[in-house]
């Protein structure tokens, strides 16, 4: 019986060893996120604050639409910085006005 | 975006394998090593003077066996039932070939037999052609005779026989060794020492390659899954691409009839480049899209 646990718990040892790389969590994931929503809310104050050329707030507005899309549907950090991205597109484009 | 690729270098796979090789090549070689049930027997006389088979039909008191025996180069086994019995001992003395074995399958099917280093006679007529063999042939008539006084046949207890043989024995030297013959010295088995580090050495081979092939699977998996989240931000990227076009192509009403056909063959194409990027499921699909949006992107004049 002792035998029967001991192997037991080894085993266990062994598949919680070998699975490690799909329990590890990307790290920066949450300031991922943060840092896009942050440039998002941005963009969106700006757009609603700043008087710029309507062509420019056209365009700077679909960046803040289409950011805001992509945060909805991030799920990688990759995916949060791709949104973070367009967001800052939409900055970049306001600040040239 | 570079592709993701499985972390299996070619070095782990060899590694693996010889772990694998290792850990088979372990068991077999103790599989092929140390076979069968006589095996325990036969290890178990290396620390001890007798062994009795649980279960056996034969019947033998081991610690009176043990007594009479002594230090002499005697072994007493008492086997699983078999027909060949002669046979039976010739394994034991191939083990342990310095001793007289004495061997029972059933209490009416024994027999005894010498290993090959038993020393040959060096005392008495025609000594330098006399063998162990044929010394103890001797032996065991004088046994077999004088076991007649004492041997119930009808009771499975063969202590007795053993006994006799012992007394046969000690009658024999004299006249056939000069020096007499050296006592038996117990040991612990080196068999069952090298079973166990056999086993040991397989068993953590075993356990290694059991580790790094549930690893590299693993591996395998979460490199799918980078692979799959790779696919999908890119679709996204793209996806963000098509967004400004729409824009772009929404954007201008221009009043020029060639402008205009111009912007409505934009349109047409934006449609199909969206399909294209909604539709893109793998690396070559999103290829394709990536191409036409940037075509489109260049002719829209739509920086990215």
């Amino acid at each position: 019986m002792t035998g029967v646990l001991v192997g037991a718990a080894a085993a266990a040892v062994l598949v919680a060893g070998a699975l490690v790389p799909l329990l590890r969590r990307v790290p920066g994931r949450r300031a991922a996120r943060a840092g896009a929503r942050s440039a998002h809310a941005r963009l969106g104050h700006l757009l609603a604050t700043v008087d710029a050329d309507p062509d420019l707030a056209r365009r700077a507005n679909e960046r803040w639409t289409t950011a805001g899309a992509l945060l909805a549907r991030a799920e990688s950090a990759a995916d949060l910085a791709l949104a973070e991205r367009t967001a800052a597109e939409g900055i970049a484009l306001l600040a040239r006005s | 975006m570079p592709p993701h690729r499985p972390p299996v270098r070619r070095g782990t796979r060899w590694l693996v394998l010889a772990l694998a090789l290792a850990a088979a090549a372990g068991q077999f070689v103790v599989s092929w090593t140390f076979d069968d049930g006589a095996r325990r027997d036969v290890d178990a006389l290396h620390s001890d003077s007798v062994w009795i088979e649980p279960g056996s039909p034969a019947v033998l008191d081991a610690g009176r066996a043990r007594q009479v025996i002594g230090d002499r180069p005697i072994v007493a086994a008492v086997l699983p039932p078999s027909e060949d019995t002669f046979d039976r001992c010739e394994d034991v003395v191939a083990r342990h070939d310095d001793v007289v074995a004495f061997v029972w399958t059933a209490p009416d099917r024994s027999a005894i037999c010498v290993g090959d280093g038993f020393p040959d006679p060096d005392l008495g007529e025609q000594a330098d052609r006399r063998t162990a063999v044929d010394w103890l042939e001797r032996v065991i008539l004088d046994a077999r005779f004088s076991s007649r006084y004492r041997v119930d046949e009808a009771l499975p207890d063969r202590t007795a026989q053993l006994e006799e043989l012992v007394l046969a024995f000690d009658a024999a030297v004299p006249d056939a060794y000069a020096d007499g013959v050296d006592r038996r010295e117990l040991s612990a088995s080196p068999q069952v020492g090298l079973e166990i580090a056999v086993r040991l050495l397989a068993t953590v081979a075993a356990v290694v390659v059991g580790f790094v092939v549930l690893r590299l699977a693993v591996l395998r998996v979460a490199a799918g899954r980078a692979r799959r989240r790779s696919l999908r931000t890119r679709r996204l990227e793209q996806l963000a691409r098509t967004a400004r076009l729409a824009d772009a192509v929404l954007a201008e009403q221009p009043d020029d009839p060639g402008r205009a056909r111009a912007r409505a063959d934009a349109a047409g194409r934006y449609v199909l480049v969206l399909a294209g990027v909604e539709a893109a499921r793998d690396e070559p699909a999103l290829d394709a899209a990536d191409a036409e949006l940037t075509a489109l992107e260049r002719t829209l004049r739509v920086g990215r």
